[in-house]
């Protein structure tokens, strides 16, 4: 029984994987859509967002520096 | 101080701005697998110019540091340290969704990309040798002898180890370089632009990063 | 299976990094070793010029000894190549670098106080750079590439091991007590 489940396990693993290999390989269509303009939007995007997470961990660094040095 | 500090705001403000809007607007050579994707030249490349300088006055201010042993010049080298290591993150995450949709994965072995991913483990060991040590006279030494070495190591890794051997970035080994064919003059005007903006942006957030610890520590 | 996929480049990398492992767990037990009372005596008796030189002399000696246990192990596990004497130069070449690069940092790690990890942690991304090219080096010496590619190499490890001994030499003066 257990051999049988395993087999079934291997062999679903082995026709999913050559499933998806005869997929086409261009992938997130999405962002290869009107000339690859979203992947720059995404890039902006990424800087935007790194640049005010270090903003708001400068926040909390020196809010709990202020508050040590009050008590 | 401060007036300079404002102007460099000022200054970077206005030419994000400009970038931002002619990164999008402006006409581009069209090139086969780049495609629109071109117009990351003014995002992704003045992350690793901003890191550089940024990495430059950090270099500065601790050799100062250990000539002069004053430790308002230590606090503006971690900030300047500090800094730079966002833009490099930055840099590198921007490169991986870019080299994604061009080169056809996330990562490549590359010398940039390894050169690049190492520089920023260079800079963690630094920082956690900061965290390791209490003394902070003792912090201060030690922490600024060893990134001037980390400096120098990232500038043989990232500048002379590459030319050794081919890379896919342009300008390394048989890639031809930008300047050749893809940088022409339409995107000059907004790369340069956008190279001395991200500086300035880069050179102000420093600034700030300095000041408070200077007001709060 | 595993035995045929094992080429040249990969007994080359492995060989490098025995090396440096081994090298990181002896500097990491010479560190430990040190009192603060001996360190007191050597900063009132020497310079730290002569600290440092005497260091890296030892750190040579001891990287020599571990390339040829490191060259042994190689051995010993099957992979016959001769070691010819191109190895025996990058060797030596090596030696310098990592012995400075050495000297240096356990220094750093000894003042900080620091736990057992820190050596290892200061040493391995600074490292990183040397490993990559002589990992490329000795494949192409153990494979009989042209001279003139072995020759471009070693001019660039030439120059790391330049850079890596006098900067070191140079930033050891400051870690030194004012």
């Amino acid at each position: 029984m257990l051999k049988r489940v395993i087999s079934c396990f291997i062999f679903s693993v082995f026709f999913v994987s050559q499933i998806t290999a005869q997929e086409d390989p261009q992938m997130a269509e999405a962002l290869r859509e009107s000339g690859k303009i979203y992947v720059v939007v995404l890039c902006l995007l990424i800087i935007f967002v790194g640049l005010f997470s270090y903003l708001i961990v400068l926040d909390r660094k020196f809010s709990k520096k202020i508050k040590d040095k009050n008590e | 101080m401060g007036r300079t500090n404002q102007l460099l705001a000022v200054f970077s403000f206005g030419l994000l701005v400009y970038t931002i809007y002619f990164g999008f607007i402006s006409s581009v050579p069209a090139r086969h697998i780049l495609n629109e994707s071109i117009r990351n030249l003014y995002f992704h490349v003045p992350m690793w110019f901003t890191m550089f300088v940024l990495l430059s006055f950090g270099l500065y201010y601790a050799l100062l540091f250990l000539i002069k042993k004053e430790y308002t010049l230590d606090a503006k080298a971690i900030a300047f340290n500090e800094t730079a290591m966002v833009f490099g993150v930055l840099g590198l995450l921007t490169g991986m969704l870019w080299a994604k949709y061009t080169w056809g994965s996330w990562w490549v072995s590359d010398p940039k990309l390894n050169g690049s991913a190492i520089t920023l483990l260079m800079y963690g060991a630094y920082f956690l040798l900061r965290s390791s040590i209490r003394d902070e006279r003792l912090k201060a030494r030690l922490s600024n002898v060893y990134v001037v070495f980390c400096y120098v190591m990232w500038i043989v890794f990232l500048i002379v180890l590459p030319r050794m051997t081919d890379s896919l970035h342009p300008g390394n080994g048989g890639n031809p370089g930008f300047n050749s064919y893809d940088l022409d003059h339409s995107m000059r005007l907004v790369f340069y632009p956008a190279v001395i903006g991200w500086i300035c942006f880069g050179l102000w957030i420093s600034n700030v990063r300095f000041k408070l610890s200077q007001t709060y520590a | 299976m595993a035995a045929k996929s094992l080429t040249i480049y990969h007994w080359a990398a492995f060989y490098w990094f025995i090396y440096v492992f081994t090298m990181i767990s002896h500097a990491q037990n010479n560190t430990s070793e040190y009192h603060k009372n001996r360190m007191k005596y050597i900063f009132f008796m020497g310079s730290s010029s002569s600290y440092f030189i005497a260091k890296v002399l030892a750190y040579f000696l001891l990287s020599l000894w571990v390339g040829m246990l490191a060259f042994l192990f190689w051995w010993i596990m099957g992979f016959n190549l001769e070691f010819n004497s191109l190895m025996f130069l990058v060797l030596l070449i090596q030696g310098v670098v990592v012995s400075a690069l050495f000297s240096l940092l356990s220094f750093i790690t000894e003042k900080a106080d620091g736990n057992f990890m820190l050596l290892s942690i200061l040493a391995l991304p600074l490292l990183l750079p040397d490993l990559l090219l002589i990992t490329k080096l000795s494949r192409y010496i153990l494979e009989g590439f042209s001279l003139t590619i072995i020759y471009k190499y070693t001019m660039g490890l030439t120059f790391l091991a330049i850079i890596t001994f006098s900067l070191s030499y140079l930033l050891f003066a400051y870690l030194w007590r004012e």
